[in-house]
């Protein structure tokens, strides 16, 4: 079988090539599927040293490369090159990315492409001229906040064995409600002072740990700015908490079409 | 969404991870955590795993936390095979 591989030169004009492929054996490192893609570098060099190509199937574009052997190393420089690759598509284009380690025979990619063409297509739509922006926000004083709750309690400090149990149950319980209540406002006031900038949002809220929430966001890249900038009012306005600010990143939260995205 | 990597931005001791590290870790988060998933064609080896937390001072047990993540992954991934 034959398959399109359009790769991408130093010349001006993109070279189309045919390729034929050893549907048998040969695997295929993927690192994101995209509806076309552009000024892609010419032999730029992916994980296991082999070049990275543009494969063309049902119209979509895989950006790919080929892979001898089982398994992919989890190692940092794999980790890192992996981002690299979809973030050189993405100066362009927003793709969706593959799961780092995704490792396929050409039939098992062709299966996937043809049987979830309409999916991935709405889902480079949703996504298309698109950024994630994530957001943590983190107790300040967390600290201070563990302190304040040991000594608001009611019982006195000289308790037996059966009292300190209980005591500790009672700021365990009583704790976390007023924590999941301040960690459920928290993630109500930001949602709602940033849904005019986000197509989608995904938050985690976590007030049991340091972590207060964990969210994403995916943002038209004409609205990062905006949403940045109210960003920056949240901050001034909640000084008690901290805010841990990543991205753009390309969409991996908001990438995958077979799994619905666990809370 | 809630992922291991959420945890580990805060150290034991209350400090904030250096932008370095939590910019790695954010890295990790989104390329190992999220993506396009094809049903069991994750295959990753976790030999070299602690190369990548060498240095991550703000990890208490990386290569264990590492592994954790790994082998739920793995589940989701298995889960998917048979569902």
């Amino acid at each position: 079988m034959i398959y399109q591989a359009v790769l991408n030169s130093q010349n001006p004009h993109s070279q189309i090539r045919n390729l034929q492929f050893d549907n048998s054996s040969m695997k295929r490192y993927l690192y994101c599927v995209a509806e076309h893609v552009s000024n892609f570098p010419g032999q730029l060099v992916g994980i296991a040293e082999h070049e990275v190509e543009l494969v063309t199937i049902e119209g979509l574009v895989v950006v790919t490369s080929k892979f001898e052997g089982d398994v992919v190393p989890l190692t940092r420089d794999n980790v890192l090159l992996h981002e690299s690759v979809v973030r050189r598509v993405f100066a362009t284009t927003t793709p969706l990315p593959f799961r780092f380690g995704t490792l396929v025979r050409q039939q098992v990619l062709n299966r996937y492409i043809n049987a979830r063409r309409h999916a991935l297509i709405e889902r480079l739509l949703t996504v298309q001229n698109c950024v994630e922006l994530s957001v943590k926000i983190i107790w300040s004083n967390w600290s201070e906040r563990g302190q304040t709750r040991l000594q608001s309690s009611s019982l006195p400090d000289e308790s037996g064995p059966g009292s300190s149990f209980l005591k500790s149950k009672r700021e365990e319980l009583f704790g976390n409600q007023e924590l999941g209540e301040q960690a459920k406002e928290i993630s109500e006031w930001l949602g709602d002072r940033l849904k005019r900038f986000v197509r989608q949002q995904k938050i985690s809220v976590e007030p049991q740990q340091k972590l207060v929430l964990s969210s994403s966001y995916l943002v038209g890249r004409d609205f990062e700015t905006g949403f940045r900038s109210e960003l920056e009012a949240l901050r001034a306005e909640r000084p008690e908490l901290h805010f841990l600010v990543s991205g753009p990143w390309p969409p991996y939260t908001f990438a995958n079409i077979d799994l619905e995205f666990k809370t | 969404m809630s992922s291991p990597f959420d945890q580990i931005v805060v150290s034991s001791d209350g400090e904030l991870a250096e932008e370095a590290e939590l910019s790695l870790l954010e890295t990790l988060d989104h390329v190992l955590n999220r993506g396009l998933v094809i049903a069991g064609e994750i295959t990753i080896s976790v030999a070299d795993v602690d190369l990548i937390f060498v240095g991550l001072n703000v990890l208490v047990s990386s290569v264990e936390k590492a592994n954790e993540v790994l082998r739920e992954r793995k589940k989701t991934t298995s889960k998917e095979e048979t569902g």
